[in-house]
């Protein structure tokens, strides 16, 4: 086997097994989330963290967009297997939809950002997507009061997020080829 | 985080401060949906219990010009810690169940000569 063959089997091994490892905390950290914050969200109801999020977010900057959605559509159906209600599903499918393309996009296309800034774009997206939902299932426009709310939520969390993300990358002991 | 995310996010944050350009004001009529199924449309002022199964039970109560969801079987309790409301709108995402106050004079008006 040549040398150029054994390297690119290496790489793909290695991305197997990250994106193996990030499904697998994604998975365990919604179902932590959901788990938590059923008990302490009266301090502020309905605001999460989207602490899983990290996983996508990491996904995104040290794979690709290909794999940063599986992990989105991994931790999605974990949501809705821990609630088994649809409409969580239909939640979670699009708010991580909205949030990954907008977090894809700016990544992407533009280098002026760090890793806190596009989480931030992504959370408060996550949010968009979700107020989008209760509208169009509702028929009523009332939710878009929400908005303000979620969007500071999202950015501070998002921003946190973000940061956790890129601690880790930096922190990792291997090294991808793409750049994060 | 540099400059450029910190305008990101206060751009955001702006943006979404917009909504708060709708007026709010207290409502009248409470419609409790399951779905798109009206399951409840009544005045805020009638004191009532609706109980509606699905997914999940709800308990909801009306009450003084205030509306809540007193009892959930949905994993967070999200909608019973929001508490009361008396205008916008609230929601138990897995129960698919949605309350709505909203200020339509007509309908009291139907309501009270009907």
């Amino acid at each position: 086997m040549r040398n150029g063959d054994t390297a690119k089997m290496n790489q793909r091994s290695k991305t197997v097994a990250t994106l193996g490892l990030l499904s697998a905390l994604a998975i365990v950290l919604s179902i932590f989330e959901n788990q938590l914050f059923g008990y302490i969200n009266f301090i502020i109801p309905g605001i999460k963290p989207g602490i899983s999020n990290i996983t996508v977010v990491f996904a995104l900057a040290v794979l690709d967009f290909r794999y940063a959605a599986f992990i989105a559509l991994i931790k999605s159906t974990a949501s809705f297997l821990a609630t088994g209600a649809i409409t969580v599903l239909w939640f979670s499918l699009v708010g991580s939809t909205l949030s990954l393309l907008g977090m894809w996009l700016i990544y992407k296309f533009t280098s002026c950002f760090t890793l806190a800034g596009i989480s931030a774009l992504g959370g408060v997206l996550a949010n968009v997507g979700q107020v989008i939902v209760m509208i169009v299932i509702s028929d009523s426009m009332e939710f878009i009061y929400y908005m303000p709310v979620l969007a500071i939520s999202g950015v501070l969390f998002g921003s946190i997020i973000g940061i956790l993300a890129k601690y880790c990358i930096n922190k990792l002991p291997i090294k991808f080829d793409k750049k994060s | 985080m540099n400059r450029a995310d910190i305008i990101l996010c206060g751009v955001l944050i702006v943006i979404s401060l917009l909504s708060l350009l709708i007026p709010i004001v207290d409502g009248d009529i409470v419609t409790i949906k399951q779905g798109k199924n009206i399951i409840y449309n009544g005045s805020i002022f009638q004191s009532k219990v609706i109980e509606i199964d699905g997914d999940y039970y709800n308990k909801i109560e009306i009450e003084n010009g205030k509306v809540r969801y007193a009892y959930a079987t949905c994993p967070g309790h999200e909608c019973v810690n929001l508490g009361w409301i008396s205008h916008g709108s609230t929601a138990c995402v897995p129960a698919s169940t949605i309350i709505i106050v909203s200020n339509n004079s007509k309908a009291t008006v139907d309501e009270i000569a009907g």
